[in-house]
This record gives C-alpha cells, sequence and structure tokens, in this order.
C-alpha cells in the first residue's frame, strides 16, 4: 500500500517537474509568440510542435505589416536589423548562402535587446522552417545556424539546435570560417567566453581577412574593453570589409573615443575618397 | 547552564531543528568566507569550492524534513494522507486550471454573441487571474516538490536503515562530522583572514582568463565565474580565484588576456595568503594604449594626469611634450599639468 502511494507522489513529483519545466520554457520565450487568439494558439500549437514552416505562415496572417513592404515605426537601430534581415532572406533566397550567411552575422554581433519587427521574426521562422523541408543532406546547415542564433533572441530552447547546426556545418565543411564565427556567437550569447574567443581565433586562423571574423572580433573585444584589440580588428575589418560604412561608422566612434584627431581626419579622407570613387562610377 | 549545554549537545547529535538551523547559518557564512577572504587555488577548484552546493542542498533538506515533522502539524495528518492518495489528480487539476485560465481568449470565441457577459469575462480571464495564478501555481509547485522530495528521500531512508536504528543513527553521525569537518575548514580561513592584521603588498600580474562553473536543475541556477591570472609567488605559474566584482572593480565578462591587474594580497594568520583584490591596472593599461596609439589625445591626457598624482613628474613630463608635439593647439592643458608640477621638475 505504502509503495503505491510512493508511486503516486512520484507521479505527482513527475507532473509538477515537468509542469515548471514548461512553465520555464514557456516563460522565457518572446511574448510576441502568444497571441491571445484562436489563430495565434493555433500558430503557438505549430511552433511547439516545431512545425516552423505553419506557424511562421500562421502568425506571419495575423501580424498586419511585412518587414519587406513596409518597416515598423521603430528606432534607427531596429530599423538596421529590418533592413539587414530583409537583405539576409533576400539573399538565402536568390541562392547566396555565403553573403547572406555573413549579412546575419552582422545582425548578431548588434546589441541582442536590438530585434526586429514581429513581421521579420515570424518571416524567419517561415524561412527556417521551410528550409527544414528540404532532405538533411541537402540542407543550408551554416545559414541554419545563423537563422537558429537569431530565434534564439527570443526562444532560448533554440541554442541547442542552432548549436548542433552550426557543429554539423564545420563536420560537413560548409561555410567553415563564417560558421566559426557563428559558433563564436552562440558560445558569446550563452556566456562561454573562453569558447567564444577560441573560435573565432579560428575562424581568423583559417582567414586572417575574413570580414565577418574581423567584425565580430573588434564586437567581442569591444564588449570587454579591451581597445587596442577592438581598434586593431577594426582597422583590419575596414579593409577586408572594402570600406563597409557600419565598420566605419564603427571606428569612427571609437577614434572619437579616444580623442585620436588625426587618425579621424585620416578615415574621414579615406571616406571622402570613396565617395568620389562612387559619384565618378 | 550544563543542563542547557547537555541539552544543545543532545539537539546537536540528534541533529534536531535547532541544528539543522544552525547548519544553514553556517552554510551561508561560509559562502561569505569564501568570498571575502578568498585563497588563491591551483587549475582546479578545491574540494571546499566543489562541496559547497551539495552540502547547502543536503542542509536545505534537512530544515525541510525537521519542519516537515514538527509536532504542530500532527493535527493535519489525516489532510495529508488524503492529498497523498489524490496527488497526481489534484497536481493534474491545477495544472489544467492554470492552462485553462491562459487559454480564456480561445474559449471565448467559441461562446455564442448572446452571452457577452460569459466571454467578456472569458476573454479578461487571463489579463485579471493570469499573473496571479502562474505566479501562485509556480510558487506552490516549488514548495511541493521540495516537500515530496524530502518525504520519499526520508521513506527510503527509513526503508535502507529499518530494523537497524544503529545505521540511522551512524548515518547522522557522518552528516554531523562532514559538516562539522567542512565548517572547521571555513573556520580556519575565517580565522586567517579576519583576524590578519598583516600589510597589504600589492603584485603586478596579468589576467589569463575567466572560466564559468555553472550549475542548472530545471530553473533553478547557480554560477560561480572564476578569473585566473599569473602567480606572484611562483613565476610561470597561475593562481586561481573567484571574481568579486564589487570589490574588483570588473565583470567577468570584461576580462581579457594579458588585462593587467594589480593584486593585492595579505600574508594571513595561518601563513596561507589570501587576495583582498584583483583591480585592472588602469595605468599600465593606458600605458600600452598610448605606445600602441600615440595620436590617442584621452588615454595620454588620463595617463600624464595619473602620474601627476602618482608624483611621476618626469614620466608626466615626456608625455606632456609629446601630446603638444601632436596637438599644439591644446595648449591650456599641458600648462595646466605645468602648473601642478613642482617648479624644479618642469
Amino acid at each position: 500500500m505504502k509503495a503505491r502511494w510512493n508511486v503516486r507522489l512520484l507521479l505527482a513529483l513527475l507532473l509538477m517537474v515537468g509542469y515548471l519545466w514548461e512553465h520555464h520554457q514557456l516563460a522565457s520565450m518572446d511574448e510576441r509568440f502568444f497571441i491571445r487568439s484562436p489563430g495565434g494558439m493555433r500558430a503557438l500549437g505549430f511552433y511547439l510542435v516545431g512545425d516552423y514552416a505553419a506557424a511562421g505562415r500562421a502568425y506571419s496572417a495575423l501580424v498586419p505589416s511585412s518587414a519587406l513592404t513596409s518597416p515598423p515605426r521603430s528606432t534607427g537601430d531596429a530599423l538596421v536589423v529590418e533592413r539587414l534581415l530583409a537583405a539576409a532572406l533576400r539573399e538565402a533566397r536568390a541562392g547566396d548562402i555565403g553573403r547572406s550567411v555573413r549579412t546575419m552575422h552582422r545582425v548578431l554581433g548588434l546589441d541582442a535587446k536590438i530585434r526586429g519587427s514581429s513581421a521579420s521574426l515570424f518571416e524567419i521562422v517561415t524561412f527556417t522552417g521551410d528550409a527544414l523541408q528540404a532532405p538533411p543532406a541537402r540542407r543550408p546547415t551554416a545559414l541554419l545556424a545563423t537563422m537558429y542564433a537569431y530565434l534564439r533572441r527570443f526562444d532560448i530552447a533554440h541554442e541547442v539546435t542552432a548549436l548542433d547546426y552550426a557543429r554539423e556545418a564545420i563536420a560537413r565543411g560548409d561555410l567553415v570560417p563564417e560558421t566559426y564565427v557563428t559558433l563564436s556567437i552562440l558560445h558569446a550569447g550563452a556566456g562561454e567566453l573562453a569558447e567564444s574567443r577560441a573560435a573565432v581565433d579560428r575562424a581568423l586562423a583559417m582567414d586572417a581577412q575574413h570580414p565577418s571574423a574581423l567584425v565580430w572580433a573588434a564586437v567581442q573585444a569591444g564588449r570587454r574593453r579591451d581597445i587596442l584589440a577592438e581598434h586593431r580588428f577594426l582597422r583590419a575589418a575596414w579593409t577586408a570589409t572594402s570600406h563597409d560604412p557600419g565598420v566605419g561608422e564603427a571606428l569612427e566612434r571609437l577614434l572619437t573615443e579616444l580623442g585620436d584627431t588625426r587618425g579621424l581626419d585620416a578615415l574621414t579622407r579615406e571616406r571622402l575618397a570613396d565617395r568620389a570613387g562612387t559619384i565618378r562610377d | 547552564m550544563t543542563e542547557i549545554v547537555r541539552r544543545v549537545i543532545a539537539n546537536l547529535r540528534e541533529l534536531g531543528f535547532g541544528a539543522r538551523l544552525l547548519i544553514v547559518f553556517l552554510m551561508v557564512w561560509t559562502t561569505v568566507v569564501m568570498d571575502d577572504y578568498r585563497i588563491p587555488s591551483g587549475p582546479t577548484p578545491s574540494v571546499l569550492t566543489e562541496l559547497r552546493v551539495p552540502l547547502m542542498v543536503l542542509s536545505f533538506l534537512l530544515v525541510v524534513h525537521s519542519f516537515q515533522t514538527m509536532r504542530i502539524w500532527s493535527g493535519l495528518l489525516p489532510l495529508a494522507r488524503l492529498l497523498e492518495r489524490f496527488a497526481p489528480v489534484v497536481v493534474l487539476a491545477v495544472a489544467l486550471t492554470s492552462t485553462g485560465i491562459f487559454m480564456g481568449p480561445v474559449l471565448a470565441q467559441f461562446v455564442p454573441g448572446a452571452w457577452s457577459g460569459l466571454r467578456g469575462r472569458l476573454e479578461t480571464l487571463p489579463m485579471v487571474w493570469g499573473a496571479v495564478t502562474s505566479t501562485l501555481v509556480v510558487v506552490g509547485f516549488v514548495s511541493a516538490s521540495v516537500m515530496i522530495t524530502e518525504v520519499l528521500l526520508a521513506r527510503l531512508v527509513d526503508r535502507i536503515t529499518l530494523g537497524r536504528p544503529e545505521a540511522m543513527r551512524r548515518a547522522k553521525m557522518l552528516t554531523l562530522w562532514v559538516f562539522g569537518a567542512y565548517f572547521a575548514c571555513y573556520v580556519a580561513l575565517a580565522y586567517n583572514g579576519m583576524l590578519d592584521t598583516s600589510p597589504v603588498t600589492a603584485h603586478q600580474s596579468e589576467a589569463l582568463g575567466v572560466t564559468r562553473r555553472s550549475l542548472q536543475v530545471g530553473f533553478v541556477s547557480h554560477e560561480v565565474w572564476w578569473v585566473s591570472f599569473r602567480s606572484w609567488r611562483d613565476p610561470g605559474q597561475a593562481e586561481h580565484i573567484v571574481v568579486h566584482p564589487p570589490r574588483d572593480g570588473y565583470w567577468p565578462w570584461e576580462v581579457w588576456e594579458g588585462l593587467p591587474l594589480v593584486v593585492e594580497v595579505r600574508a594571513g594568520m595561518l601563513g596561507l595568503p589570501w587576495v583582498v583584490s584583483t583591480h585592472i591596472d588602469r595605468t599600465a593599461l593606458l600605458e600600452r594604449l598610448v605606445k600602441q596609439l600615440p595620436t590617442a589625445a584621452t588615454p595620454r591626457k588620463e595617463l600624464i594626469t595619473r602620474y601627476v598624482a602618482g608624483a611621476r613628474w618626469s614620466d608626466a613630463m615626456r608625455h606632456a611634450r609629446e601630446h603638444l608635439v601632436l596637438y599644439p593647439a591644446d595648449r591650456d592643458f599641458v600648462e595646466t599639468v605645468l602648473r601642478s608640477m613642482p617648479a624644479q621638475s618642469q
């Protein structure tokens, strides 16, 4: 009799632990996933069972505007995220996976608090779901790793999947330096700093002039306030990215902070020369 | 007096409620000792550090057991038996009700328009009750989980020691000895640090990195960051201590390999050197920065100010001159610096 009661207690304990675990998982998800309507619940159901293509479409039907057609009312940084996400999706759909991954790195390199709109989030969910429908051997694993890394910002449960896809991409030799950058971003998000630095170092060891790796290394150096490394990586990234305006802005911000007016003058001259070249072309 | 002492000892030996509360209190105290009087360890954390979490959990369960078996609850025994009999049903009902409240707006869509009152109530259900029930259910389930775990463990121990009261007594003695030995080590560490009147010695060092040790059980997590830096006593070796952000002045994620540190150490009453703080060596950091980026005016000006504050006149003069060569328009700053220096050093 006692043993049976223990089983009941054990069952109750399992139910409670299961409820608490599920509650914890749901509580850590972004509020955007919880639209309190039958359609919203249907979309949430698809999402929770892992049918991301259906979930993304169901959510998108409930969100009025699309990131591609009408940008949301948002701050400058959020608008940058919107544009970059739209570009990454466009590049991926055009089959330029490498470029799409690098664009996603620029999104992931921004502060995790800067988020795009619900519309763009659900477009990423839909895209991820569609990509998963391909046979495993034909899936763009390096790109999926970045997509899951973005979704991780809204739902921590995607962290493990993102890491799995990143490792699979490396094992397959699919955009290896880029994927090491993704891996580094994921480790940094999980607070594994040593692993994160080791991953970006591997990317740079493979290609010392890799634009994404240099930009991400500069972001990391900036976060840990290693000004010298940040300056070195930004300078290298400025050349490697062929004078990317985003990198130029970051470099300008750093030089202003350092009071390096001579460095700033040199940078301005380079930017003016770029602009003159663009006008001539 | 002797009667009181005897009763205290008996309570301790029997691991009574008072003894268990004392254990929890001392466990908290050991955490304070560990954070405040940091004794550097080797590359792997010491046994004492490793034991902290399991002993903390054990001490907590011991108190819960004492609390649950107090005489004041004997009146509630029939209710407890009833609850135990239907425990899975009760848990399921609570979980479903909580989920049902969240699903209120969905259910409202299926209510006919004529019943607008019910529809409105269902739609506002999560807003009114969602947060309250969610919090109550989580708190209730966490408490109940701890209690049930403790009951199941107690029954397991009872089963193992059934008909062998000697085994139970030995288990209690072993628990006491483990906690006693653990606390004795911390009393020694506290004595080493708390009563230490030796002067603080500052050593130049460099960070080698940080490591995070974390433990996550469901939604409960515990994490500790360790910083490693070049040893001041064994060249080529590393020292490891727990990061104490308010005292050290930096967060673990701001540490990078090569970060210059000033490690302040005291000798310790028992000859066990302990680290008071490991703050960033800002002067060394600025010197590196100015050397690598000579045109950066802000760090050079801060460096000059620091040299002046530290009465390093010749260094201040040298950098002031270099600054003036690079930025002749910034004469005011250099003149201010010169005015703050003694005449003979200019």
